[in-house]
């Protein structure tokens, strides 16, 4: 199955968790995506939603100095993304739960 | 942050191609999020690999896009793009071509004698009826026509040709003497081409307007149509006298 068209809905979720570990720059965070199983990110899409995410507040940004290339732009997590975040796991719980039901058969008029 | 000149030929595209795509934002946010971009890339390209920029992150159209659509910004994407602007954009290439342009011009040029054609068309169209001599005011109505009304109209015509950019008024009121223009023609052509066919061929088209009172007692009495009736006539099949004008009375009345 294409996981693409899926990942668009949890991409933000997925941002705020990676960053909720660790701060991190754009390309950074790609890569730590994927590390985590998200292969087929893109990365696009996932420095589209760390701006997006800045833009609504929940991130917040410093730049750091770097010797090799040119300054990164690290993204923090704030309260504002942290409470986010928490109502994301609590709807993709709730969410997964119940798909799974859909998926497998469990539940309903099912015997 | 790296300057524009110093941009590497590899990210340049994404760039430019973004930057066609951010619409109405604000400048300040539109440089802010360029060059973000930019540093953002050059990280990519630096990072320890030898594929291309293109290889790892597709096409800078594919780049835009998917970047548009997850930011979330109210960009330019062709993907989002509605079928009017799809529409005005062909428009918009059709007039700027080159061939457009003398077609424009040639048909400017050509727009006073289309107003004068379309006037001419709707006055004798409105005077058809008094043209032929079988008019009992024949030649003095013709004559006033054509000094007085045909003039007038003509200048009418011409005058809202003129003016049809001015109001909205003036354009709806051009469309529609457009239309009775481009209906006059065909009528006239019809009624000549059936006058034509009058002369040339005596029964098959004898024109229904033309009935005698006798066509005309006989139909009802027998409670058929004109069609039926001439057809009839045509084959032999009821015999009333036939009588046919040589001078055909007008088409219609008026």
């Amino acid at each position: 199955m294409d996981t693409t068209q899926l990942l668009k809905g949890v991409l933000e979720p997925s941002v705020l968790a990676v960053l909720d570990e660790k701060d991190g720059y754009g390309y950074e965070v790609v890569r730590r995506l994927r590390s985590k199983g998200l292969n087929e990110v893109g990365d696009a899409s996932v420095y589209g939603t760390l701006r997006r995410l800045f833009q609504g507040g929940h991130l917040s940004s410093y730049v750091v100095p770097s010797d090799e290339g040119p300054n990164r732009k690290y993204y923090a997590i704030n309260k504002s993304g942290r409470k986010q975040l928490k109502a994301s796991r609590k709807q993709w719980k709730q969410f997964s739960e119940t798909l799974d039901g859909v998926l497998n058969g469990i539940g309903g008029d099912e015997s | 942050m790296t300057t524009r000149e110093r941009t590497s030929p590899q990210i340049q595209p994404y760039l430019d191609v973004l930057e066609s795509r951010l619409g109405d934002l604000p400048a300040e946010e539109r440089s802010d999020l360029l060059g973000d971009l930019e540093s953002h890339l050059e990280e990519i390209l630096t990072d320890e690999s030898a594929d291309t920029l293109s290889d790892r992150i597709g096409t800078p159209d594919a780049y835009a896009d998917e970047f548009v659509a997850s930011t979330g910004i109210a960009g330019t994407s062709p993907t989002k793009r509605t079928l009017t602007e799809t529409m005005s954009d062909s428009l918009r290439w059709i007039r700027s071509h080159p061939s457009a342009d003398r077609a424009r011009r040639c048909g400017e040029e050509m727009r006073p004698a289309w107003w004068t054609t379309r006037g001419l068309a709707i006055g004798l169209l409105l005077m058809w009826n008094y043209l032929w001599p079988g008019n009992p005011n024949f030649p003095w109505i013709l004559v006033s026509w054509a000094v007085v009304m045909l003039p007038l109209i003509i200048w009418a015509s011409m005058r809202v040709g003129r003016n049809h950019q001015r109001t909205p008024a003036w354009k709806w009121l051009s469309i529609a003497v457009t239309i009775a223009g481009v209906f006059a023609i065909f009528a006239l052509a019809a009624n000549v081409s059936a006058r034509l066919d009058t002369n040339s061929h005596e029964y098959d088209s004898y024109p229904y307007g033309s009935q005698t009172e006798q066509d005309i007692q006989f139909m009802s009495e027998h409670g058929m149509s004109p069609e039926e009736y001439f057809e009839g006539l045509w084959q032999g099949e009821h015999g009333p006298p036939i009588t046919y004008v040589p001078s055909a009375p007008p088409l219609a009345t008026p």
